[in-house]
């Protein structure tokens, strides 16, 4: 009895994390995966097996292809905002004066507590082109105005930023932590045995100790950046104009939820979870093998 | 060593914000010397050897460095090998790459760095460890690979911060022996800093004793412990302390605070008269303190000495050396002796002394050294006999 209760013991330990997980994520998971071979609208009682016809609509589409060109530039765009831009700014804020450096995680932390859906609102005063401060600044500069929501081109940047705004500064604690957990003393050695330039000591100390956190940073960047990004799609221009600012995972939703084609909205959602999921097993396999990790 | 590697101090001051560390110091290291900064936390010590690295830069000041003017010369371009107090090893790097990182960055050939690191982890009987990563090793493996990393860089200036004090005291005393060893093969200035003053005694060729910025004094181990610049140096060396005591000048003896006298020959009285103050500062150290039982009236004549009479207290045993605790009026004297003794508590004891193991200075100021003459008395014919009355 005794030694039965050791053995299970420990997975009693876990049930707690794993039901929920389940219930809520793999089971979902499983169920979409079976409607994705389905036609059907949810509500109706008989729905349809369709086989891999779902699959076969959704690649032959274009406004699937455009969503994933979408995606990609949405994926670009958060490395450089979520991944780049707030790794230079924590290193930034390491090498400033200790009294401003304050200053600086505080005012560049300050958005994240606001919501997306605040920060797309935000972004609406911010980017209209009549009475919008950015509009107002570029002819300062002597610059024309944009339809920042309305042209095609811009809308995808516009939207983009208004997600960056909001995530930038999580991302930038999390890698400020990492830099502050590398010792001083090894920065001041290798300065003492010749290393001069910033960039080499970012290259040669500073990124290998913290590559455990910039790989987790560099998946996040991608993964929430996309997934966040739909809350200004969705309010700011309903992945329009003319389907210039949607991607995979609006959708995903606007198969489901808009025209409750729930087998192709299924589809999509698989195609989108594995390239997501190759993501993160090219993370495993490739960067994670060359991660140092403190213990 | 074909030129001169000296590292001097002119007027250097160093300040953090409004907190000043480094008033004004000057300071010379000797070519190829061992130099060992000592002084408790906080005196300034970790602070020049930075300075000298090039880690800090002072605010007003020169610092030279074999005759050029080093000012402004960041850490990279020194020339200086430096060992931290944590050793500072590349977790993510192997011993080799380690002790690799510094001689790829100036671009030596492939097989010379193997072979400098050979030969270092041979000395450093590092040999089977170079491909493991630091946390893979003891903390005396690790302490031996930061010095191995230091070797190999081959830089003229060798900086140590307090390298040793992550060890346990067996492998101290052997780490201690083992640097010294080491300066032997590579003799470069070398610069040491601790607060450990056996480790100071034992590696410095010469101690700079340091308290709060300010250069104490200078100087071989030897001068250090039996010429203290001043109080402060002398109470800061020594386990257990030197006894100090304060004392008023009187006519034929010194009168303790608490009415107690203590006679003391005539050289050593005139000594005290020539520097004019009245009140002074009596060190003895518990070595130099012999215990005698019962109240002991004469003394050898020569060298002149003194007698103090006593209460015995207790007695501390610590194996090597016993620590005597001696009531004399309201101050308590240590001495230390080989032997245990079997006196009872409160029985009456004397204590005596050479007068050329009695230090004075000043009660006020600095507190600098009062120079006696007591050593180059020549014996005379009526015997000296030295009494002490105590307060008791």
């Amino acid at each position: 009895m005794n030694r039965m209760w050791r053995q299970v013991r420990p997975y009693a330990y876990i049930l707690p994390a794993l039901l929920p997980l389940l219930v809520f994520v793999y089971y979902p998971l499983v169920q979409s995966v079976q409607i994705s071979f389905l036609e059907w609208n949810m509500v109706s009682p008989n729905p349809k097996w369709v086989g891999l016809a779902n699959y076969r609509d959704l690649l032959a589409s274009d406004e699937f292809w455009l969503s994933v060109k979408n995606t990609g530039f949405y994926a670009v765009f958060f490395l450089v905002t979520l991944f780049a831009a707030p790794f230079l700014a924590a290193f930034g804020v390491t090498r400033v004066n200790s009294r401003w450096s304050a200053f600086y995680k505080s005012a560049l932390f300050a958005p994240t507590v606001l919501s997306l859906a605040v920060a797309s609102i935000l972004f609406l005063w911010l980017l209209n082109p009549v009475i919008g401060v950015v509009n107002h600044l570029l002819s300062l500069a002597g610059l024309p105005g944009v339809n920042w929501l309305s042209d095609p081109f811009w809308s995808k940047w516009a939207v983009s930023m208004a997600a960056s705004w909001k995530l930038f500064g999580y991302n930038f604690i999390v890698l400020l932590a990492g830099l502050l957990a590398i010792p001083q003393e090894l920065s001041e050695s290798a300065r003492v045995q010749g290393l001069r330039s910033s960039w080499g000591l970012m290259g040669r100390i500073v990124i290998p100790l913290m590559s455990g956190t910039l790989i987790y940073v560099f998946v996040t960047a991608i993964v929430v950046g996309i997934q966040s990004v739909f809350v200004p799609v969705e309010m700011l221009t309903g992945g329009g104009p003319n389907q210039a600012t949607t991607n995979l995972v609006f959708l995903v939703y606007q198969y489901g939820f808009q025209f409750f084609k729930s087998g192709l909205a299924s589809a999509t959602a698989i195609v989108t979870f594995l390239a997501f999921l190759l993501l993160i097993v090219v993370q495993a396999l490739v960067m994670d093998r060359r991660a140092y990790y403190e213990n | 060593m074909q030129e001169p590697c000296d590292i001097r101090f002119s007027a250097v001051r160093k300040t953090f914000g409004a907190q000043t560390v480094i008033p004004s110091l000057d300071l010379e290291v000797r070519s190829g010397e061992r130099l060992v900064l000592l002084g408790p936390s906080g005196c300034g010590k970790s602070t020049i050897m930075r300075l000298i690295a090039g880690l800090e830069q002072p605010v007003s000041g020169t610092i030279a460095m074999g005759g050029q003017i080093v000012n402004g010369l960041d850490a990279s371009e020194r020339n200086v090998s430096m060992v931290f107090q944590n050793y500072a090893l590349y977790p993510h790097m192997t011993v080799f790459d380690n002790m690799a990182f510094s001689l790829k960055l100036r671009k030596v050939a492939k097989a010379e760095i193997t072979r400098r690191i050979q030969e270092a982890a041979e000395k450093l009987e590092l040999g089977s460890l170079l491909q493991r990563k630091p946390r893979e090793l003891s903390g005396g493996q690790r302490q031996r690979v930061a010095l191995g990393r230091a070797i190999v860089q081959q830089s003229s200036y060798f900086l140590l911060d307090e390298p040793l004090s992550n060890l346990d005291a067996q492998l101290r005393t052997n780490a201690r022996n083992d640097l010294v060893e080491l300066h032997k093969s590579y003799p470069r200035t070398m610069v040491y800093v601790t607060h450990d003053q056996v480790e100071a005694m034992t590696i410095g060729q010469r101690i700079a004793v340091l308290r709060q910025g300010e250069l104490q004094q200078i100087g071989s181990p030897e001068d250090i412990y039996m010429r203290p610049a001043n109080r402060f140096v002398a109470a800061f060396m020594g386990n257990p302390p030197m006894n100090i005591v304060p004392v008023t000048v009187g006519d034929q003896q010194v009168m303790f605070a608490d009415g107690g006298e203590l006679a003391l020959p005539e050289s050593v009285l005139s000594s005290l008269k020539r520097c004019g103050e009245q009140h002074v500062l009596l060190g003895i150290r518990p070595e130099a303190l012999e215990l005698w039982e019962g109240d002991r009236t004469v003394v050898k004549p020569f060298p002149p000495s003194i007698a103090i009479r006593g209460e015995f207290i207790r007695s501390e045993y610590l194996g090597a050396v016993v620590i005597h605790h001696i009531a004399v009026g309201q101050h308590r004297l240590l001495v230390s002796s080989a032997a245990p003794v079997q006196f009872k508590p409160h029985s009456n004891v004397t204590l005596t002394a050479s007068c050329e193991h009695l230090h004075f200075f000043e009660a006020a100021g600095a507190e600098q050294r009062i120079p006696l003459t007591v050593q180059h008395l020549k014996p005379k014919n009526q015997p000296e006999q030295v009494l002490v009355m105590s307060g008791r």
